[in-house]
């Protein structure tokens, strides 16, 4: 049964993604990245360290407590690992949105791949509110569905995690200066090197480095 | 998590520039663990090749401690063995996951591991012999630049 449901996984993924893969569990998830698409870009030199220990406590979850059933991750949780509490202060309304979501249930499948899901309360699926990060105070939408749900990929050393059509977080960010960025949420790769975003539809895919920050 | 990882990321990109075409990339590549007896192929399309630091193969690997000497990667191309590489990931921190970077001459190498041959196609057959070492999984990454 088990194995069954490894298989539904993948296909399901690769259908989702719209490329084909191995009916094999053990190759990622996401698109590769693309050298000749624009990618919007920052960097976070600490953001090493946070993802190392993140990813060091999955692998730890998931191998060695591998009759558990279900791992669970609360959303709030991973971004006071992230960011400084100086960012957490200035972000008070987004910190008690996050607060209030259900977490995050990880459901391994084998040794590299499981099931994510996020269930999303009626009151909760839309955020709307200043995020101030550094100097400059942006605008935040969020729009969730009832249920995020994918499947995820990993190693010791990387996090990918694919979400199925229709279930997927949309957010919007607006500048001062007007420009504004809508993103869905597609497919997400954290490593030590740094987070990938990979975007549906035309925006640009997003990366934030976590070394060779110039 | 997901949530949290996207809204920093949009966050920080609040003073950034607009989309660019970025350098460097990681392309993560395989999982050997036992559910394919350690080993697997990788079916490399795009061309690229190491050719200079910063690029590097990564082998992030979970194994339980203490070790009872070196873990090797062997890679195969065709039914030629072309490398071979012996991994001594450090003692000091104790942990069950490390990450080794296998790197062309100039840059460091974690676990001493060095690419001889440039430049080299990450493509090809890949299996892991863990000597005596319980070995868990280790995840293939490569870190290309053009």
């Amino acid at each position: 049964m088990q194995g069954r449901a490894a298989v539904w996984g993948i296909v399901l993924v690769s259908v989702m993604l719209g490329h084909a893969a191995p009916v094999a569990a053990q190759v990622p998830i996401c698109a590769p990245p693309s050298p000749s698409e624009p990618y919007y870009t920052a960097c976070a030199p600490g953001g090493r360290i946070a993802a190392a220990r993140m990813l060091f406590d999955l692998t730890v979850d998931h191998i060695f407590k591998p009759d558990s059933g279900q791992l669970l991750r609360r959303p709030v949780d991973v971004l006071r690992a992230i960011v400084s509490d100086e960012t957490l202060e200035k972000n008070a309304g987004l910190r008690a949105y996050l607060d209030g979501l259900a977490p995050l249930t990880l459901t391994k499948i084998d040794t590299a791949t499981g099931l994510a899901e996020l269930t999303v309360a009626d009151d909760a699926r839309r955020f709307s509110g200043p995020l101030a990060v550094g100097e400059t105070p942006v605008s935040l939408t969020i729009q969730l569905p009832p249920k995020i749900s994918g499947g995820y990929w990993r190693t010791p050393g990387v996090l990918q995690m694919a979400f199925w059509e229709g279930q997927r977080a949309k957010v919007g960010l607006t500048m001062p200066d007007g420009r504004s960025i809508d993103a869905e949420i597609e497919c997400l790769a954290v490593s030590t090197d740094g987070l990938r975003i990979v975007t549906a539809g035309a925006t640009p895919d997003v990366i934030v480095r976590f070394e060779d920050c110039p | 998590m997901k949530l949290a990882a996207l809204l920093i990321a949009l966050g920080m990109l609040a003073a950034c520039a607009p989309a660019t075409v970025q350098r460097c990339h990681r392309y993560d590549a395989v999982s050997l663990n036992r559910e394919n007896g350690f080993a697997a192929s990788l079916d490399w399309k795009n061309g690229r090749t190491i050719d200079a630091p910063p690029e590097r193969i990564e082998v992030a690997l979970t194994a339980l401690r203490p070790l009872r000497g070196p873990i090797e990667l062997v890679h195969v191309l065709g039914d030629v063995e072309t490398d071979r590489w012996v991994l001594n990931p450090p003692e000091q921190d104790n942990l069950v996951s490390t990450v080794c970077w296998i790197t062309p001459p100039g840059a460091f190498p974690v676990c001493g591991a060095m690419l001889r041959v440039l430049p080299y196609a990450p493509g090809g057959y890949y299996y892991l012999r863990a000597n005596g070492n319980t070995v868990l999984e280790a995840g293939l990454a490569f870190y290309l630049c053009d």
